[in-house]
């Protein structure tokens, strides 16, 4: 800030912005016969350089190649949800499972267990399915609600984009920049069923360098009379580090740690214990920008999960088994993006990756040296705006890996503008979904050693192919902009081929090693799935803090079942409505229904009859002094008991109430 | 161009003073032609242009402004002489014109300093520049001058804010020392429009960014008013990002703003200033001795919108034909109330 930049000059367009020389609070004014006038024509017609380049926005719905949806922050708050996978009740065809009071699921068009394995979910990049057994530990998650900026569901396969698990569907993640939470933030919750959560986040900045860090403790009793309450502890720290006007660095950390409650009294292979979660994550990512319209970026993370439950089972012939379920995961990944523009009406998106998936688990897996499986990467993907009107995106994805080999995920999308407001869209869209470390090396037995005896009841024979996905879809998305609404409607049709399942197989082992019952699951691709149907969202949105969100889809599967009841799994309505408003006193209120049709749960799930869910939430913002405050009460599941993913579980009404200061 | 209108550069003479050369027969022919033209050229007013440089937005501005006045019959057409004018020299004499006309806010400050007998109309000056300059003034020689202000008046900036957003019920406005001036007629115009503002004042030496996010949570819009304390090379970037994390839309105050990243803008071009100063003039010299009107915001304007930002940000706004419509109607039946 060089007071004195005013250089005479004969250049019309000053491009720099005059500063004022000595400004005083009591006379803003320096005097007229200085010519240093704060306040000149320069301000309103010289140039500003392009800030919200067209990389770094958020493509808009109408031009994507997928059918997504979009939760924002604001949307967030109003939910008066604790829980992440229950925003995903918002979003057309996804189901939520509790499992258990601390395992959740979530899965698009059904076909779920409790170890849903068949979408991508990337926090702010970083894809956190764990190796082992392909689903997400939403719970062993080191991420705060309180820092999530948005999350982002393309509903259908995306490999060309984000790589082979994006089978049925992408959540991405974003957090918020540290840019955005500044200052010191205390959120207190109490409720029913045990609920008591503390989180504080302190942010600020340092020259280039904004940073962030949060803490959390939560807790609750879990899902009705089952052993499955749980406490967690986390930590996250967040910098975000401008380098240069052109680079910036973002580095993350976050830790969990705490008990959950797991198992069933009499069950002798699942008695009640406390599985120890530690999770950890670290990331770094640098991004440049090298001109307008061409992004480079370079991410490294690495991911930790382990988990000990081991417990005394039986008895077993008289015997008591020190048994236990422990599994530790860990994957590094590197990953390279590069975004350019060669051409106006070219937009070219390519990269690659190498990651190192690794899983360690004596119980699962049969061996202490654990299993690795590293997987190479190269996609792309171009957006060619052939016309006015019709922007064509072609894109795939080539994988290595060492389970299946080498992979091929082509998409093909072509989105028609007739008239402003209206686009067409038709896609071809394909992904593969590379086994779990579970289903390529699952080896599970159960030795008493002193009688010499085992039994064996999981050993995967290996020959395992990517299952495979190819799904058609025609869309058509409105803009009503006189209304503020947007109507989104897609009609797919979906083909999963080679679709792993399990099956009671000989294992070829000699009595002794396989004693109670001669045989043990294998995984094999036995099954194909047609799913076909129609979604739609409206979303009303006159401003940021109130809205209408509405949701509903419409699935019919064909299957023939040879290893799972995949045709009872897909539920053939799902449908929720979100309202939210900002009372003309500040008062926020807010309602969240949502309805499942009955479905059945794969694995360890069962049938489930259809369920309705009806979440409230009222909130009253204040400000004293330099304090922002917010009370809030949430009523969650009003409508009474339904069961949900088992029917042991029945997940009761429940409500807590919030308090938030937000100090700068 | 135009005979009657002459653009001299800087080292021309005074045509008056050419008048005074010469010798003979041929001198009093000259002479004779020449107080021909003077006698015509009485009755046409006499106008002074000064500026900097009269290329870019000077040069439209003067283009706007020669547009008018070329439409005028011959006999009444203005005779305007344009100087530029670095800030190294000196003042040129201004006797003998009967209008003066500085293009930019540097020029405006120079010739309000010992402030000529014409009639002074400052164009591409922003409105609180102008006043100020104009309070150091003594109250006789204040009568003589008037201006075109930059910028629009609040209440154009709101109906743009309502017809885009009609719900938007809170508005975030950072405040610098310059904006902070207009405060209370801000608070008048946002409170006889329905809207609840919230003001964050930044000093000259602090971190617009950090005043500004403690704004964000409970408004709708973010209006940024000008002030280079608060806009300027190096906040511009934080806060565009930052109001775009948050999906808060930003009103602009210019059309490079608009590009940069803000939702929406209404600014005046320099050549809808100088359209509306040949008009102001000309309705001026109807009257002697020539009566410049009080100052007065622009009449034309237009209006820019984002569409990236917009579709990105999944804001759907009428097309800007119809925002444009929109706002003028507004403006229309505001000016009919008393």
């Amino acid at each position: 800030m060089d007071p004195d930049r005013r250089v005479p000059t004969i250049h019309p367009l000053r491009t720099g912005m005059l500063l004022a020389a000595a400004c005083c609070m009591a006379s803003p004014w320096p005097a007229a016969a200085e010519h240093e006038l704060p306040l000149t024509e320069d301000l309103f017609l010289a140039e500003m350089p392009v800030v919200l380049s067209v990389t770094r926005l958020a493509q808009p719905a109408a031009d994507a190649p997928a059918s997504s949806t979009v939760i924002d922050r604001a949307m967030i708050e109003a939910s008066g949800a604790r829980e992440l996978v229950d925003l995903l009740r918002l979003v057309p065809g996804f189901q939520t499972g509790r499992v258990s009071g601390n395992q959740f699921v979530t899965t698009y068009h059904g076909l779920g267990d409790a170890y849903a394995r068949r979408m991508q979910v990337l926090v702010d990049g970083r894809s956190v399915y764990i190796p082992s057994f392909g689903g997400v530990p939403w719970t062993d998650l080191p991420l705060a609600m309180e820092d999530i900026q948005r999350i982002e569901v393309i509903r259908g396969p995306n490999a060309a984009t984000y790589g082979s698990n994006a089978f049925s569907g992408v959540i991405s993640i974003t957090t918020r920049h540290s840019a955005e939470t500044h200052g010191e933030f205390l959120q207190a919750t109490a409720g029913s069923n045990d609920i008591g959560d503390l989180f504080y986040r302190h942010g600020g900045s340092r020259g280039d360098l904004d940073y962030r860090i949060s803490l959390g403790y939560r807790q609750d009793a879990g899902v009705g009379e089952r052993q499955d309450d749980w406490r967690t502890r986390q930590l996250n720290l967040r910098g975000d580090y401008r380098l240069s006007d052109h680079d910036v660095l973002q580095a993350q950390f976050g830790f969990l740690q705490g008990p959950r409650g797991r198992g069933t009294p009499g069950e002798r292979g699942n008695l009640p214990r406390d599985a120890k979660v530690h999770s950890h994550f670290q990331q770094l990512r640098w991004e440049r920008s090298i001109e307008p319209g061409e992004d480079l970026s370079v991410q490294l993370f690495h991911t930790y999960v382990d988990t000990n439950e081991g417990f005394l089972g039986g008895p077993y012939f008289g015997h008591y088994l020190p048994l236990d379920f422990d599994v530790r995961t860990e994957r590094w990944e590197l990953e390279l993006q590069h975004t350019l523009s060669p051409a106006d009406d070219l937009r070219l998106v390519w990269g690659g990756s190498a990651r190192l998936d690794s899983a360690d688990s004596t119980s699962y897996l049969g061996t202490d040296a654990g299993r690795e499986n590293e997987i190479y990467r190269l996609f792309g993907n171009a957006e060619w705006r052939m016309s006015e009107a019709l922007l064509m995106n072609l894109g795939g994805m080539v994988e290595h890996n060492g389970i299946t080999g080498t992979d091929f995920a082509p998409r093909l999308a072509f989105n028609y503008r007739p008239a402003a407001g209206h686009t067409l869209r038709t896609s071809v869209s394909t992904a593969t979904r590379t086994p779990s470390m579970f289903e390529a090396f699952g080896n599970q037995h159960f030795c008493i050693e002193s009688l010499g005896l085992c039994e064996q009841t999981i050993l995967s024979s290996g020959q395992l192919d990517a299952e495979r996905i190819t799904a058609y879809e025609l869309g058509y998305n409105l803009e009503l902009a006189d209304l503020r609404t947007m109507v989104d409607i897609r009609l797919f049709r979906e083909e999963l081929n080679d679709v792993i399942g399990m099956y009671f197989a000989e294992t070829g082992l000699p009595p002794w090693l396989d004693v109670v019952e001669p045989g043990a699951w294998d995984f094999v691709n036995d099954d194909d799935i047609l799913l076909t149907g129609i979604e739609t969202q409206l979303d009303y949105r006159p401003v940021r803090h109130s809205g209408l969100r509405l949701a509903y889809s419409y699935t019919r599967v064909e299957a023939d079942d040879h290893r799972e009841k995949y045709s009872r799994s897909v539920p053939r309505h799902t449908a929720s409505l979100f309202l939210f408003h900002r009372l003309r006193s500040d008062l926020r209120a807010s309602l969240l229904y949502s309805f499942t049709s009955g479905m059945t749960w794969l694995g360890d799930g069962s049938t489930v009859e259809p369920a309705h869910r009806l979440d409230l939430r009222l909130a009253k913002p204040w400000r004293s002094g330099g304090v922002r405050g917010e009370l809030e009460l949430v009523l969650q599941n009003v409508l009474g008991e339904y069961h949900d993913f088992v029917y042991q579980n029945s997940f009761a009404p429940q409500a807590y109430l919030q308090l938030s200061l937000q100090m700068d | 161009m135009d005979a009657q209108t002459t653009r001299q550069r800087c080292h021309s003479k005074d045509a008056k003073q050419a008048s005074t050369h010469g010798c003979g027969c041929i001198l009093l022919l000259l002479v004779g032609l020449l107080f021909h033209i003077q006698a015509h050229a009485v009755d046409v007013p006499r106008i002074l242009v000064l500026t900097e440089v009269a290329d870019g937005v000077y040069g439209q501005t003067l283009e706007g402004l020669e547009q008018v006045l070329a439409a005028l019959p011959e006999e009444s057409r203005p005779r305007i002489v344009v100087r530029e004018l670095s800030k190294l020299q000196a003042l040129p004499d201004t006797n003998g014109y009967d209008l003066l006309v500085t293009l930019g806010s540097d020029m405006a400050a120079r010739l309000m300093i010992s402030p000529p007998d014409a009639s002074l109309l400052c164009l591409l000056i922003p409105r609180l520049t102008f006043r100020h300059l104009v309070s150091q003034l003594p109250e006789p020689a204040r009568e003589r001058v008037s201006a075109i202000y930059l910028d629009q008046p609040f209440a154009r900036t709101l109906h743009l804010l309502q017809s885009a957003f009609p719900e938007a019920r809170d508005i975030a406005v950072p405040l610098g020392p310059s904006s902070a001036l207009e405060k209370a007629e801000l608070e008048a115009a946002a409170s006889s429009h329905g809207l609840r503002l919230r003001l964050a004042q930044i000093r000259e030496d602090e971190n617009p960014l950090r005043a500004i996010l403690g704004l964000l949570d409970d408004s709708d819009v973010v209006l940024a008013l000008p002030d280079p304390v608060v806009y300027n090379q190096y906040s511009v970037q934080g806060i565009l990002l930052a109001t775009y994390r948050r999906e808060i839309p930003v009103i602009g105050f210019s059309r490079a703003y608009v590009r940069a990243g803000a939702i929406a803008a209404v600014y005046t071009t320099p050549l809808q200033v100088g359209r509306q100063a040949g008009h102001l003039i000309r309705d001026a010299f109807t009257m002697t001795p020539p009566r410049l009107p009080p100052p007065r915001p622009p009449d034309e304007y237009e209006i820019a919108v984002n569409r990236q930002v917009t579709r990105s940000l999944g804001i759907i706004l009428p097309d800007d034909a119809d925002l444009l419509g929109q706002v003028r109607r507004m403006d229309t039946v505001r000016e009919r109330r008393p």
